[in-house]
């Protein structure tokens, strides 16, 4: 049985993030394979967290990720970031890097502390600037994944996002942006990677649409044979 | 002189486009007549004795003001509206044009109008209300209207101006709307449905204010209606569900109208005629019986000899109550679904909500689907991913909408009925199919 992590389901889901659960069980399950999810939330216990293979995260209102913070910034948030540390594979998405990276500047009220497991910062220039809106297309850059043998990957997606967000030395960006703004619309990058952990500004069902990235992360979770079914 | 000259500039525009049948032809007037004269609403409105209703709201605003209108009317009150989708402030600024004579008096005792999220405090700096209405707050076009809190935010600015010389008729099994309600020094008559509703024990996806709007903990439902409508109680702080409320739901029983979300769209509007107005049952009740629904909204329409039944579907939470709707049509065997998606501007331009909708719940019978639509392809997808092993063979996806429609018209048998449930711009285009012709 495949455990999928899914982070905050009722507080991180604002635009069609549970996509990324549903594609990944589906997938799982064409091949035969069972899985179950895991909701890491409030009344998640210690050791169910550190049972997952995968964790995935999706968007927050500004509101909610206060909820969220308050829940990480105790002893699951130190959890997280070991499990990443040692290899966890895990997707987050929209809103959810933001919270994993070093801190979160938005647009009205308080810097918000990240758990630091992206070497990046994201700041909401205010609340009157314009949101980064539309439909991006982007290339996957393998080599920062660690796969730099995988075939060349163009991802689509939507992004809608206030924050821009800077990546700093500890962290590569996930792929290059084709059309879009992506991670600050001024370098072209586009999310970030960390060991086999991929943030990425692309909102919601990410997963579903590029289902080669899908496979990717399902591949390090039960093994090489399966990207290639 | 200039309210004269911005008056007849912007009829004379209307009478062009009403007479060249142009398109958007119910905002360009208003739009006009906002850069000739920025404050001409509150110029024609403040000296003017006609009533004014809002409604807002992110479902419902249309079936409510088409409810509203049809019981005034049954009392013998000339009433006017905004028509469907033009909301905005220039829509708006259309309806009255039309009703104001070139001297500034308008004609008609009441106008009923539908605002659009974001154009409600544009609306309110404009004029004060006798009666306005919040309906209920989802998750709709992120990229147009921004996150729900944000929504809230905006609302609950604009809810501290009112005055006593407007009333609040607010949904109490929203948590937002009802906390953001109590910012305000205008009367509030909060409103509910029956009792028989309330049946479901388990939060669902589709929910957007389910912490408590005052402590941030998670509230209590006792029971939900749909989303995160319900009688909820916060455990840590004294928030809770108004103590006193209207329900007049039962009148959906003398309508046309199907569905919770109707039940709270008569109860709305009834709750607003009795306390701004003063009508009596027997005219809710035989306004209620001859009201024709609003296109799209349950519309029925007759179709080489099938009927086909518009489900207007244009967020997670119309689409699911939609499903629900559906699915007790399609008990029938006999009778087809057809889904249709587009992402132009009026259905937003991020399709990503469809993957917080339970197609699962019509995809559960392994039913035929057909699918069309800008992005038939993304639904395919979609509903792909509610089958057991992914093969695709009942559902039928058509990149040509007219094709997805003749299909699905033929595979449903003579005298049954094709549910389509439609995003926004792509139910205008299956009706100019089925019609024949455009109507907006």
């Amino acid at each position: 049985m495949i455990k999928i992590g899914w982070l905050y389901p009722d507080l991180m889901s604002t635009y069609g993030d549970r996509g990324n659960i549903i594609c990944l069980q589906k997938r799982l399950q064409w091949r035969g394979k069972q899985s179950e999810i895991i909701p890491i939330d409030v009344h998640t216990s210690e050791n169910q967290l550190k049972s997952v293979d995968i964790i995935i995260g999706g968007g927050s209102q500004d509101i909610a990720q206060e909820i969220v913070m308050r829940d990480l910034r105790g002893t699951k948030g130190k959890i997280i970031k070991s499990l990443i540390e040692k290899g966890l594979p895990a997707l987050f998405v929209c809103g959810a890097p933001q919270i994993m990276g070093n801190y979160y500047e938005p647009a009205w009220g308080k810097r918000i502390e990240g758990l630091g497991i992206f070497d990046m910062v994201t700041k909401n220039p205010g609340k009157d600037a314009e949101r980064c809106i539309g439909n991006v297309t982007a290339e996957v850059l393998w080599d920062n994944v660690g796969a730099p043998d995988h075939e060349p990957t163009i991802i689509t997606g939507f992004e809608n996002h206030g924050g821009r967000t800077y990546l700093g030395n500890g962290a590569k960006p996930f792929a290059k942006i084709i059309k879009g703004n992506g991670n600050n619309s001024e370098d072209g990058t586009e999310g970030v990677v960390y060991k086999n952990a991929i943030g990425c500004y692309f909102h919601g069902p990410l997963l579903p649409r590029n289902p080669i990235v899908a496979d990717y992360l399902l591949s390090l979770v039960v093994g090489k044979e399966f990207s290639n079914n | 002189m200039r309210l004269v000259f911005t008056l007849l500039a912007a009829k004379f525009t209307d009478s062009i486009i009403r007479i060249l049948s142009l398109g958007s032809g119910s905002t360009w007037p208003g739009h006009l007549a906002l850069a000739l004269y920025p404050n001409i609403l509150k110029k024609i409105t403040q000296d003017s004795d006609a009533k004014i209703i809002l409604i807002a709201g992110t479902n419902g605003k249309t079936t409510t003001s088409l409810i509203i209108k049809s019981i005034l009317e049954k009392s013998g009150l000339n009433v006017f509206h905004n028509e469907e989708g033009a909301n905005l402030l220039n829509g708006i600024t259309t309806a009255f044009i039309r009703r104001t004579s070139l001297t500034g008096s308008i004609s008609g005792d009441v106008a009923v109008l539908e605002v659009d999220e974001n154009s409600l405090p544009h609306v309110l700096n404009e004029l004060i209300p006798h009666g306005i209405i919040f309906l209920n707050l989802f998750r709709d076009q992120l990229d147009r209207y921004g996150e729900v809190d944000i929504v809230a935010h905006k609302w609950r600015a604009v809810l501290s101006l009112l005055t006593k010389d407007t009333t609040v008729v607010v949904n109490a099994d929203d948590p937002q709307l009802a906390h953001i309600s109590r910012s305000t020094k205008a009367p509030i008559i909060p409103f509910t449905i029956d009792p028989s509703y309330f049946s479901k024990k388990e939060q669902s996806h589709d929910v957007d204010s389910t912490y408590c709007p005052e402590c941030g903990t998670k509230l209590s439902y006792q029971s939900y209606t749909y989303s995160h409508l319900g009688d909820y109680a916060c455990s840590k702080c004294s928030f809770t569900r108004a103590e006193s409320m209207q329900d007049y739901s039962h009148f959906l029983s003398d309508s046309h109208l199907k569905g919770i979300y109707n039940a709270y769209n008569i109860s709305a509007a009834v709750t607003l005629v009795k306390s701004v107005f003063t009508s009596i049952d027997t005219d809710i009740i035989s306004a209620l019986k001859a009201m024709k629904p609003a296109f799209g909204r349950q519309e029925v329409i007759d179709y080489k000899g099938r009927k086909v039944l518009m489900l207007l579907s244009k967020n997670p939470v119309g689409f699911n109550q939609s499903i629900a709707v559906g699915n007790d049509m399609l008990k029938d065997k006999k009778n087809r679904v057809l889904v249709c998606l587009n992402d132009r501007i009026p259905d937003g331009r991020d399709i990503s909500w469809i993957w917080d909708v339970e197609f699962e719940q019509l995809y559960k019978e392994g039913r035929d689907i057909y699918v069309s639509g800008d992005r038939a392809t993304s639904m395919g997808v979609r509903l792909q991913y509610c089958t057991e092993t992914g093969n695709m063979e009942n559902i039928h996806v058509y990149q040509d909408l007219a094709e997805a429609v003749e299909a699905s018209v033929k595979d449903t048998s003579t005298g049954n009925t094709l549910v389509v449930m439609a995003t926004y711009s792509a139910m205008l285009e299956v009706r100019k199919i089925l019609v024949g012709r455009k109507l907006l």
